[in-house]
């Protein structure tokens, strides 16, 4: 990798130096590659990795957004974990909510994908807009506050009156047996966002030849192609997929919020989002808050890392 | 004998018995319980009886079918107003001389009616002309204090004739206020009148009142009847009164008589042929903006970039080149202009406008020339659709045999200097329109009959049985649909095409014969039918305004003009549209211009000298319109007087908090929420405002001390400046005796009835909650409803009402009050048990938990319920149909015994504020502080109040918390004695730390109570413990004193 130069007798070894005397030597050498990440590593690190270490850092104080912080070392966290019990409520809220909408929105995706995948090119234009469009139109799962609103003429409520099901009307969004089935639900038909896309264009790539080439090796049937070749073949596009899904799931409180409101009755919906939300825009407690965030930061990294173990196994 | 006087004595007794039942009910309620306060009982009851007169009495249609109307009344009588009887009148009436003054002036203040006594000698029908003079706040003793409080509404009056309507409509007589503009004295002006911002751009001049003596013939304010009212009157004496609605104004005389000086346009030409027609002079242009007068202060002039060829138009600057628009469309508006013509003879009138507004529809104007109109057809000009603007000779539409093409009238005026009014009419639409609202009040009237057997939601698959029920509805609906198909059928032939307007009336009718003809088809339509009646009502609105744009009007000789005027005035250089390559030149220059000009600096001025003034830095989360109005209120009368300079930053909400982070915020913000001040305040980002918050610390250092005495001295007109509000209002805005913030908005809620209904269940207006208890089964079997609000907004009025807090009071011996707001009061036995009470109304009264009340006050479904009283506004303008039909007043209120051990009738209201807050930081305390006092000042807020209604038209009602500037907004008579008697029982909630999470867990319980009937007491002692803990935890991160410093002493 080093360039020799003139001015240098004797060639330099990696051992003449110590560790950061090296670097250095390096990056000057590669200060073209250098100078062409700039741009994005800066970005990058201002807006990602700067707030990541200065909410760990403000985690260790009582920070309220207006007066300066003060050090408190862990208190932060040893309240977080032993005297907050809507905190351990949101944590069993997020992972119930991301068990289900996140594998259950990947699958849905996969399947989805699958099958449009099956279909003639137009029709398949048309599917594809069709399935994507809740997760593109901002906040048009707003529309499922009308579906289920609590007015006796709501949708539902007008039609199960009308059916005579239900004589009164139901609080759907405000009542706690309703409420996570039913954020469940809109969590599904919004997050057939991104990864889908990918799915799909995924599927278009798989080289023919294979399918002929496993038919001679003895594939039977579509759903050992499905496993044995497709799946396989496109393991960068689901690993996306999946990254995706599962960042989406946890971030799904803006949902929450627009369809029961916050706080959600009785907690039943309280996501670690929410809880955060709470501290940092309601209690102005920002310490407190990057507590939770970075609590939910490591949880995400944990869960990533779990993905990607899970999915290192498809097809083997 | 004496049997013979027992029975004589007996029926004298009943006599009186049945004397007194008459007098209401509510003499007999006061009778029955002593224990009942005496609290002006007969209102409501007289409230209902006066509509009930007023539904009653026929509408001007049927006392037109009553009495024959060619039957022409020969007196011609003038009375004048000194000569009204003092007796029966009961306004305070002055006959003070004032500078305006006739012979015969009196000066009638808005509360109170006016009475005259007059005799007629032969029957007949009778015009009645009423010559006024509109006053404007007047100062009669001369000791500078206002005697005749004047607002900028519209005057507006009953008309009843021997004490009751001859039919409804008189009850609505407006009189048209005068507005010019003022002339500005001290700033430049550029030639052609108007001020200058800083780039160049005209702005709008203020408009003010400039009252004149002006005669009107009572006629319909809706304009629904073109002609003036022709009232009835028998030979004999009679009495005539004027009874209060709103506005106070002056009466020179009242003239009863038949007007028949209105002609034919035939008439008029064959009248005027015979005078000489020397008509001459070049063209005269006027200008549109440059009006003379006009009949409200949302008239203004308006610039219009659109065209290039708008008079004058620039593309690099704005110039404010039309009148009109959509603030110039409500019937009763009027604009004038003034010009002179050179000689006697027929003139034409040529206006360039603009009709983008009503698709397919014609609008139509009713010009008066020197007052009068000048002949009949002049109430029917027309102005056709077009996208484009137009040209054209004042026309009604009416095709020319002689030519094939539409009429242009000719006005014969004589030389010398005129005066045309444009009036905002109907014409041929008033027919229409007065049907399709009949058509429409039919309709409601058989929608509620099905509702109430019903209920919201009738079940498809039963048999009411409609048809054995109520007959008549079925046969109305059909009646109705038949008409309705009429007047689209009317409707195309007027317009000349079928828009989308004749298609509405005919989806309703469709709808109304299927569901007539079919008594199976009216349940599973009932749903459509609701919605049907709110497009129809939509429609109406709609169709009623008449919006109409104004570049500039032309006047010349019609014999100049020849037979081509299109022509004429293109010689002359007048064109509707411009040719394509100006107009092509003109939007290129516009698109370049867009890169470069700064659109949101529009209007701001920097005066002379300025660069000396203290400056300070000004946020609001308000729309662009609004932070403009605020732009020129602060150009017109802050900056001049006060010697600082405001730069006012619309920004995006939320920003504050980062700002104020970044130490970048703003001096002062307007509109922050009472939360937000409190959450401020405790983390010491916002100025203490009032003395107390400056008081000296041991060991404070000189700094500290001098900021503090310069504090209290530059704040210690506090307590003033806080008269200005209700007692309530500064309750969330302060903590512990220190203030934070200065009240600005005040919102809260009252009591909205609908008269009609209540009047046909028998019901009245409910007074206590124990009257809501009582009426709710009448309604209930009928299918309707009383609407509330749920979790703590419905608690706190309750609450309130009972003479009970949300929070602790402050522990005894504490005199600091610092403990005040340690705990919840929610575990108090009232409490408890007025939760219990809340939760009740839900699940065992039914009351709705989630609906419209917009919606359902409309269409009866909610005849009565609580709803902030801003709504008012929006009822007035989304649901004409139901004028008069409604009104709001005091909450129903909890029956209890006070302080000092009298009985009363607790009405209090919850009321939330919004304020204007000083940040921390700021460096011009002594001008940031002028700014917030003469910010919420009653002056500025009136005026800001006018011109965001003036804005957003009467959906803009604007909640000030300034008393004497809410009163001075457009309210009736009535209204506005409502809205003092609730501002009497208002009370706060007071903003404590850690107060998020009471209305969290009261929602909570609620909720619990409400979904799964858990019992309300005990979901809401569960929750006391939570609430209490962080309240604690809150305060002990700000060092206040907790539950636990105290837990010795419990």
């Amino acid at each position: 990798m080093s360039q020799k130069t003139e001015a240098v007798k004797r060639p330099v070894s990696r051992k003449d130096m110590t560790k950061w005397q090296w670097t250095w030597k390096e990056m000057k050498a590669n200060k073209t590659g250098y100078f062409l990440l700039a741009p994005f590593y800066i970005i990058f690190f201002i807006f990602t990795v700067l707030p990541v270490i200065l909410s760990i850092l403000f985690s260790l104080t009582d920070f309220n957004m207006l007066e300066m912080p003060h050090i408190i070392w862990f208190d932060n966290y040893i309240r977080l974990f032993l005297d907050d019990d809507i905190f351990l409520l949101s944590v069993k809220n997020t992972l119930v909510f991301a068990a289900i909408t996140g594998p259950g929105s990947y699958l849905l995706s996969l399947i989805l994908a699958w099958f449009i995948n099956e279909l003639p090119s137009k029709i398949r234009a048309l599917m594809t807009l069709i399935f994507y469009a809740p997760s593109i139109s901002g906040n048009i799962y707003l529309v499922w506050t009308y579906i289920f609103s609590a007015d006796s003429h709501g949708f539902l409520n007008g039609t199960l009156i009308n059916l005579g099901l239900i004589t009164t009307p139901i609080a759907w969004l405000k009542d706690t047996d309703y409420i996570m089935p039913i954020v469940i639900i809109v969590a599904l038909w919004t997050s057939l966002g991104t990864s889908f896309l990918t799915f799909i264009a995924g599927f278009q790539v798989v080289d023919r030849s294979l399918y002929e080439a496993a038919a001679v090796d003895g594939v039977k049937n579509r759903w050992q192609e499905l496993w044995y070749i497709t799946l396989p073949y496109m393991r960068p596009q689901m690993l996306f997929g999946a990254v995706m899904a599962i960042t989406q799931s946890f971030g799904f409180g803006a949902v929450i919020t627009g369809l029961v409101g916050f706080p959600s009755p009785e907690y039943c919906a309280h996501t670690i989002m929410h809880h955060l939300e709470d501290y940092g825009n309601t209690r102005f407690e920002m310490g407190y808050a990057s507590t939770i965030a970075v609590v939910l930061f490591f949880l995400m990294i944990g869960s990533n890392m779990l993905v990607r173990k899970i999915l290192g196994k498809v097809g083997k | 004998m004496i049997k013979r006087f027992l029975s004589k004595s007996l029926a004298l007794l009943l006599a009186v018995l049945m004397a007194v039942s008459c007098l209401g009910t509510a003499v007999f309620a006061a009778e029955n319980a002593e224990k009942e306060p005496a609290v002006s009982e007969s209102d409501s009851t007289s409230k209902l009886q006066k509509i009930q007169e007023l539904l009653q009495s026929n509408t001007y249609a049927e006392y037109r079918l009553l009495h024959d109307s060619r039957v022409k009344g020969t007196d011609d009588i003038t009375l004048l107003g000194s000569e009204f009887d003092p007796e029966k009148t009961t306004a305070k009436v002055s006959t003070q001389k004032t500078d305006f003054s006739r012979k015969g002036t009196i000066l009638i203040p808005e509360t109170g009616d006016v009475t005259w006594n007059f005799e007629i000698t032969k029957t007949g029908n009778y015009h009645i002309a009423i010559t006024y003079y509109p006053i404007v706040n007047l100062d009669l003793d001369g000791d500078g204090k206002v005697d005749i409080r004047s607002n900028a509404a519209t005057i507006e009056r009953a008309l009843l004739l021997d004490d009751s309507y001859p039919f409804r409509e008189s009850r609505y007589i407006e009189m048209s206020r005068v507005w010019g503009e003022s002339v500005p004295t001290d700033e430049e002006v550029n030639d052609r009148g108007f001020v200058l911002d800083n780039d160049g751009n005209e702005i709008k001049p203020n408009k003010v009142e400039a009252p004149e003596w002006r005669t009107i013939l009572a006629s319909d304010s809706t304009g629904y009847i073109v002609d003036p009212f022709l009232y009835y009157i028998e030979a004999g004496t009679h009495t005539l009164t004027l009874a209060e609605v709103q506005e106070p104004v002056a009466i020179e005389s009242i003239r009863i008589y038949y007007d028949d000086s209105e002609i034919t346009y035939e008439e008029y030409l064959a009248a005027n042929n015979a005078k000489p027609d020397n008509a001459s002079g070049d063209i005269v242009m006027l200008e549109g903006e440059k009006a003379q007068l006009t009949s409200s202060n949302i008239i203004y002039p308006t610039y219009n970039r659109s065209s290039a060829i708008t008079s004058p138009q620039s593309a690099y600057n704005i110039y404010l080149n039309t009148i009109g628009g959509e603030k110039w469309e409500t019937v009763g508006q009027w604009i004038s202009w003034e010009f002179e013509v050179a000689s006697d003879g027929y003139y034409s009138i040529a206006p360039r406008f603009n009709q983008s507004f009503a698709e397919g529809m014609y609008v139509t104007r009713d010009i008066r020339i020197d007052g009068a109109t000048p002949f009949a057809e002049a109430k029917y000009l027309r102005f056709k659709y077009d996208d484009d603007w137009q040209l054209s000779a004042l026309t009604d539409g009416v095709i020319d045999e002689a030519t094939g093409e539409e009429r242009e009238f000719k006005f014969y005026l004589t030389a010398g200097k005129h005066r045309m009014e444009f009036w905002v009419a109907l014409g041929n639409m008033a027919q229409v329109l007065t049907d399709v609202e009949l058509s429409l009040a039919n309709i409601n009237e058989y929608y509620l009959q099905i509702l109430m057997l019903t209920g919201a939601e009738p079940d498809e698959y039963r048999d009411y049985k409609f048809g054995q029920l109520m007959p008549e509805v079925l046969v109305g609906m059909l009646e109705e649909s038949e008409k309705l198909y009429e007047l689209s059928a009317q409707l195309e032939e007027i317009n000349g095409t079928k828009g989308s307007d004749s298609v509405t009336l005919e989806n309703v009718a469709l709808l109304l014969e299927r569901m007539g003809g079919d008594e199976d088809l009216i349940a599973p339509n009932f749903d459509e039918l609701k919605d049907y009646i709110g497009t129809l009502g939509t429609w109406i609105m709609t169709t009623r305004n008449q919006p109409l744009e104004f570049d500039y009007i032309l006047v010349y000789p019609t014999s100049a003009a020849g037979e081509n005027t299109a022509r004429y005035l293109k010689d002359n250089g007048y064109r509707a549209g411009a040719n394509f390559f100006s107009a092509m030149a003109y939007e290129f220059r516009q698109f370049v211009m867009s890169w470069i000009s700064d659109y949101s600096s529009y209007g701001v001025r920097t005066a002379e000298g300025t660069e000396n003034y203290a400056s300070i830095e000004v946020w609001t989360t308000s729309g662009r319109d609004q932070a403009q109005i605020i732009r020129s209120l602060v150009s017109d009368s802050f900056t001049k007087n006060y010697n600082v300079a405001v730069e006012l930053k619309l920004v995006a909400a939320g920003s504050l908090l980062p700002a104020t982070l970044s130490g970048s915020g703003p001096d002062v913000n307007l509109t922050t929420t009472s939360a937000n001040v409190i959450n401020y305040a405790i983390r010491s980002a916002v100025m203490p405002l009032n003395p107390a918050g400056y008081v000296d610390k041991e060991g404070d250092d000189e700094a500290t001390l001098a900021q503090n005495a310069l504090c209290r001295e530059v704040f210690s007109d506090y307590d003033e400046v806080i008269s200005w509000f209700a007692d309530a209002a500064t309750t969330p805005l302060q903590l512990y005796g220190v203030a934070y913030a200065l009240p600005e908005t005040e919102q809260f809620s009252m009591l909205f009835y609908r008269s009609d209904i209540l009047l046909q269940l028998g019901l009245d207006i409910p007074e206590t909650w124990d009257d809501v208890y009582n009426m709710l089964p009448t309604l209930q079997s009928n299918n309707l409803q009383f609407g509330y609000h749920e979790s703590l907004a419905g608690l706190l009025i309750l609450l309130y009402q009972r003479g009970e807090q949300l929070y602790r009071e402050a522990l005894p011996g504490d005199e600091s009050g610092l403990s005040f707001g340690m705990q919840i009061n929610l575990d108090s036995n009232t409490s408890l048990e007025t939760f219990k009470d809340l939760c009740e109304m839900y699940t065992m009264y039914g009351f709705p938990y989630s609906y419209s009340f917009v919606n359902r006050f409309r269409t009866g479904e909610m005849p009565v319920g609580v709803s902030q009283y801003t709504i008012y506004s929006q009822l007035t303008i989304y649901a004409p149909e139901l004028r008069g039909l409604w009104g709001f007043t005091l909450l129903p209120g909890t029956v209890r015994t006070d302080k000092n051990g009298e009985v009363i009738i607790d009405h209090t209201a919850d009321t939330t504020i919004t304020g204007v807050v000083m940040m921390r930081g700021c460096e011009e305390i002594k001008a940031a502080w002028d700014f917030m006092k003469w910010w919420v000042g009653a002056e500025t807020q009136a005026t800001y109040g006018q011109e965001y209604y003036a804005l957003l038209g009467a959906s803009g009602q604007y909640a000030t918390a300034n008393l004497e500037a809410l009163y001075s907004m457009s309210w009736t008579a009535e209204e506005r004695e409502e809205l003092q008697r609730q501002f009497d029982w208002l009370q706060a909630t007071p903003e404590m730390p850690g107060g998020y999470i009471v209305t969290r867990y009261v929602e909570f319980a609620f909720l619990s109570a409400y979904n799964d009937d858990a019992d309300p007491v005990e979901e809401m002692l569960g929750y006391i413990d939570t609430i209490n803990a962080e309240l604690s935890r809150k305060r002990s991160e700000f060092g206040l004193p907790t539950l636990e410093d105290y837990e010795e002493t419990l």
